[in-house]
């Protein structure tokens, strides 16, 4: 029963995933420079807030996600 | 809960990724009393901004959204993470150095070419007693031209500005109570640094932190709250609050105390 629902809940969100629109509202586009980044608080993460520019020379997965 | 369905993947990326390069940084608009709990519960490892306005700039409609950005600097892949291939992220990691400690790293404005060449690549690879050899060998081979010793000079001068504005860090963090990753900073530069007066005075301030009875107090704390963490995350949840209660009240006027009381979704430990 628990993994029948755990496999819909995934379904589904498979489903929103790919229904939802990824891209708008004037974002970078691919081969572009990306904008700055920004944070009020950072955690896991020693010294000054970071930009961009303290991974330079790495490629950076950037996440956009809230918790509920 | 499309968010949360997504770390296991992240995690994964991270974990076969970050060694060649890669890093993962999330971030959230949401504050700081919301985000934490929730991490500290995943044992999320890589950097999450709170209270972030980045989404705005990167034009994000919908969460969760992914953009990866490739060594050179440039977007290189948008979407979903549960999209993002191997390869896309093979792709984007060419060319790319492994992650030194970043935040020793130095680098210069504009882009340096020529005899000072080596010395910037070292510097803005948190190198710095490389690169500092370096700058002396370019300053000190007749073959060099003005502008490789003026780019060489100039780069001795971040050098000195990072290590000090590192020490100011420190200081910063000490003032947060936050005595632990003031020693890491410190710690990093007498390592990196050890036969220079930068580097002992770095090993010096360290020592003072550790050995400060209020610092030491707050490192205390720290490390009960990480064994706390790790006890709480199997038990059920009124048990593992009562003990968090427990935890911000023994260890209260202490940072940890602060983020216990974060942990149990309280704001009055805001600071």
């Amino acid at each position: 029963m628990k993994g029948t629902s755990a496999f819909a809940a995934l379904a589904l969100t498979a489903l929103t995933a790919s229904a939802s629109p990824r891209v708008g509202g004037g974002g970078p586009e691919v081969g572009q420079p990306p904008p700055e980044i920004d944070g009020q608080t950072w955690l896991n993460y020693v010294g000054a807030a970071p930009t961009l520019a303290s991974f330079r020379g790495q490629a950076v997965l950037l996440e956009f996600w809230a918790t509920w | 809960m499309p968010c949360r369905e997504a770390w296991p993947h992240l995690k994964e990326t991270e974990a076969e990724f970050g060694p060649q390069g890669l890093k993962v940084i999330a971030l959230s608009n949401e504050t700081l009393d919301l985000v934490y709990p929730y991490i500290s519960q995943q044992e999320l490892g890589f950097t999450v901004a709170a209270g972030s306005k980045s989404a705005k700039a990167y034009g994000v409609t919908g969460i969760p959204h992914s953009v990866l950005i490739d060594a050179e600097g440039n977007v290189a892949w948008i979407g979903s993470p549960y999209d993002l291939s191997k390869a896309t992220v093979k792709n984007a990691l060419k060319g790319a150095k492994r992650p030194k400690v970043a935040f020793l790293a130095v680098r210069l404005p504009k882009p340096v070419e020529g005899r000072a060449a080596k010395a910037a690549d070292l510097a803005g690879d948190g190198q710095l007693a490389l690169a500092e050899k370096e700058i002396d060998a370019v300053l000190a081979d007749d073959k060099s031209g003005d502008e490789a010793k003026a780019q060489a000079n100039e780069l001795r001068e971040a050098i000195e500005k990072h290590v000090k504005a590192l020490g100011e860090q420190a200081e910063k963090l000490v003032q947060d109570r936050e005595p632990e990753q003031a020693i890491k900073l410190l710690e990093a530069v007498s390592k990196e640094l050890p036969s220079t007066e930068d580097g002992a005075r770095a090993k010096k301030r360290a020592e003072a932190i550790a050995a400060d009875p209020k610092m030491k107090t707050e490192i205390d704390a720290e490390k009960a709250f990480d064994r706390l963490k790790t006890s709480i995350r199997p038990l059920k949840k009124e048990k593992s609050r009562s003990m968090v209660e427990e935890f911000a009240k023994k260890y209260e006027g202490t940072k940890a105390g602060e983020w216990a009381k974060y942990l149990l979704g309280s704001k009055s430990g805001k600071s």
